[in-house]
């Protein structure tokens, strides 16, 4: 497939990114290209413009157009009952001890929600990736974006350190057990099974390999300007365009390019803002001007007007 | 015993106590790490941020042992001069 294999928009909130989303995986679809389109915004309206009540989990909501909002307080819920499903399976020493507050706690830690996301734009990657399908992602307004747009490089790098000091345990318990034989320390508490001591059969090291795993190919993927393409959605106005370069700024940092502007919301007869009305940052970004529609749109007809500058923004097939 | 007979077994008790004494610290390293390893996976819980705590959260499930060495280590923490004397096996 020619053209990248994922797009993900963001801006100023109330710019239109959620229009921008609709119209581009209908317009995607249009052409022939079967597309996952996911809203990761806590305030979803991706059902409402394309005309299609959705859920959390993806539905066709046209032909060709598989689309799903993201619930990720839903989401957040669910991890931590499996959470604590599993350790009163499993816990026999701990069974009176308390930890529903630490759930608790990681549940309502700042941030948690961004994670939360970060993961469910990796699931995503991976259906994408193995439904063949092209993926185009609503993102929460780029204040958010650009911090869940970074996480997937920072927790890859925080759970390789994890792995490396898992593997450093692991070896010292080898050495404990070739010394001391049954008579070594890595023995559970009260005896029982002695503890694993390599990386195959300790399910520790398994799970970590597979988060791992997870992240690191969403992280590779953003770094990839081919297969990639972040657009900042902006209005006319000075404010979304300051937002759309600090966005740009940060995601550079990063090392994750933006890909392209989308002026939105551009009167017939007026100018879209351009070269030295831009901030020199988003002076040389491809961009696509969306003009202005007499009412919102909202389902496939209304929006289709808006999907030949995008396309060609992303360089659609 | 000849003298060398006498040699060799102390020499023998020599090398014991130094092995025993390396496997002692091996033993103390191996349970320092699995405090630092629960510590770092449990941060949220002592107000140390993650940048991972969500997706590490479902170690949780497999880290009994860590748990219960972490616990036993908060317990004993008030008396750190016993902890030291005993790691040190001063007597």
């Amino acid at each position: 497939m020619a053209g990248p294999a994922r797009v993900l928009l963001t801006g100023k909130g109330g710019t239109g990114k959620t229009t921008a989303a609709a119209a581009l995986a209908l317009g995607l679809a249009g052409r022939g290209v079967p597309v996952l389109v996911a809203s990761l915004d806590p305030a979803h309206n991706l059902g409402d413009v394309l005309g299609v009540p959705l859920a959390d989990e993806p539905r066709e909501a046209v032909p060709g157009v598989l689309a799903v909002e993201v619930d990720l307080a839903k989401l957040l819920r669910r991890r931590l009952a499996a959470t604590r499903q599993a350790l009163e399976e499993r816990y026999r020493y701990l069974a009176a001890a308390n930890l529903d507050p630490l759930l608790r706690l990681v549940g309502e830690a700042p941030g948690a929600e961004e994670q939360a996301a970060a993961e469910a734009l990796a699931r995503l990657h991976r259906e994408a990736g193995r439904k063949g399908r092209l993926l185009v992602v609503d993102l929460p307004p780029s204040g958010q974006a650009w911090r869940i747009l970074a996480l997937p490089a920072a927790t890859a790098d925080w759970l390789a350190s994890l792995a490396a000091l898992r593997r450093k345990i692991l070896d010292r318990r080898a050495t404990l057990r070739h010394v001391l034989g049954e008579e070594t320390p890595a023995r559970p508490p009260g005896g029982g099974e002695p503890l694993p001591s390599a990386e195959e059969g300790d399910p520790v090291s398994a799970r970590l390999a597979e988060a791992l795993e997870l992240h690191r190919e969403l992280a590779r993927a953003l770094a990839d300007p081919a297969g990639t393409r972040v657009l900042a959605v902006a209005a006319p106005g000075d404010l979304p365009l300051l937002e759309a370069k600090r966005l740009a700024a940060r995601l550079a940092e990063k090392g994750i390019p933006l890909a392209g502007l989308v002026v939105n919301r551009v009167p017939e007869g007026t100018a879209a803002p351009a070269g030295d009305r831009l901030p020199a940052r988003l002076r040389e970004l491809p961009r696509a001007v969306l003009p202005e529609l007499p009412a919102e749109p909202r389902g496939a007809t209304a929006l289709a007007p808006l999907a030949p500058p995008l396309l060609e923004l992303v360089g659609a097939p | 015993m000849s003298l060398l007979g006498r040699l060799r077994e102390l020499l023998a008790g020599l090398g014991g106590a130094a092995r025993a004494s390396s496997v002692e610290l091996i033993a103390w390293e191996h349970r320092e790490l699995e405090h630092l390893f629960a510590l770092l996976v449990l941060g949220p819980a002592a107000g140390i941020p993650s940048p991972a705590s969500v997706a590490t959260l479902e170690l949780l499930p497999e880290l009994e042992r860590e748990l219960v060495v972490l616990l036993s280590r908060a317990r004993e923490s008030g008396d750190a001069l016993a902890e030291l004397v005993s790691t040190f096996d001063v007597t």
